[in-house]
């Protein structure tokens, strides 16, 4: 018990928190990409398609940067 | 007469050339038939379709909506004006220089250099998140008058969607109110919306109707152009009932 909390770094437990964050926001660019997407079909607008873009921009990126973190970090 | 033709014929005898409209030479002067479509028409003249993210738009080019009728014409596009989001960018600022300030933090500062890098990495996604909500929530927060009815699209969040519809014979009175500085100095402000049958809106706005225009511009032109509809209406109703 006491090497287990002994091998327990700040650094650690912020890194762990953090990659749960990650993944959680990621998660939630990819509801985005589905609400604006929604969006889209309730206000069918010409620059509709820029913001799906976007969503989706935002979502690989997200992606991209999360398995960056968890595998690095 | 349907009032999307009375529409198109004035669209055809101001912006096409006579020899390709219907009309020809003869050009008598509008109606009092066509009171809603010349306020309508003055906006367009004013340069208010363009472009589309614009907060007011008179008959914006390309827009078409859930449920829309096929011959059904939106008049009016309107979302908050762009000065209501100027909180949230500018927390946007502070926040995005924030990191600069991190190593003042015990906490933070005591963290290895790519546990830190990890924390700024997650940081500016959630900025970003932040960011994209917002603009997402601006844009697609919308309210539309069409020649038929008058639509209230309200979105919160990432997961609820509230949509009210109401025919224009229904309208009971409308009126706006202008609170504050900045919705003196930039000509925005609140329409409210009275139905026959007064209902609170079963929507987390808590708003006064079920149909308030929050924060639109020139919300003077709008109570114009919904009062003019209204008086339209009653008169089609007027003769629809002699006939």
């Amino acid at each position: 018990m006491d090497d287990i909390l002994g091998s327990l770094s700040l650094s650690l437990i912020v890194g762990l928190f953090v990659k749960g964050l990650l993944v959680l926001t990621t998660l939630l660019s990819l509801v985005t990409v589905r609400q604006a997407s929604l969006m889209d079909k309730v206000l069918n607008v010409p620059i509709g398609n820029w913001f799906k873009t976007l969503a989706w921009g935002f979502f690989f990126v997200s992606l991209i940067l999360t398995i960056g973190i968890v595998l690095i970090v | 007469m349907r009032r999307g033709s009375i529409l198109i014929r004035m669209i055809e005898s101001r912006y096409m050339p006579e020899v390709f409209s219907k009309s020809g030479k003869s050009k008598s002067p509008p109606s009092t038939d066509l009171r809603v479509v010349s306020e309508v028409k003055r906006m367009v003249d004013e340069g208010y379709c363009e472009p589309p993210w614009r907060s007011l738009a008179a008959m914006p080019p390309g827009t078409k909506f859930e449920a829309q009728n096929d011959d059904e014409k939106v008049l009016l596009l309107m979302r908050k004006h762009p000065v209501t989001n100027l909180w949230w960018i500018g927390l946007t600022a502070v926040l995005f220089g924030l990191p600069l300030f991190w190593g003042e933090f015990p906490l933070i500062a005591s963290v290895t250099p790519m546990v830190g890098l990890a924390l700024a990495v997650f940081w500016y996604l959630g900025l970003a998140f932040f960011v994209i909500q917002n603009l997402l929530l601006w844009f697609y927060n919308v309210y539309i008058v069409t020649d038929e009815r008058i639509i209230d699209v309200d979105f919160f969040g990432l997961l609820y969607k509230n949509v009210n519809a109401m025919q224009i014979r229904k309208i009971e009175d409308v009126n706006y109110s202008q609170v504050g500085m900045f919705s003196s100095i930039f000509n925005y402000g609140n329409v409210v919306i009275q139905t026959a049958a007064e209902q609170r809106s079963a929507d987390r706005t808590e708003e006064a109707s079920a149909f308030t225009f929050e924060a639109v511009p020139n919300p003077d032109r709008v109570v114009k152009v919904i009062g003019e509809l209204m008086e339209q209406e009653e008169k089609e109703e007027y003769e629809g009932r002699t006939k």
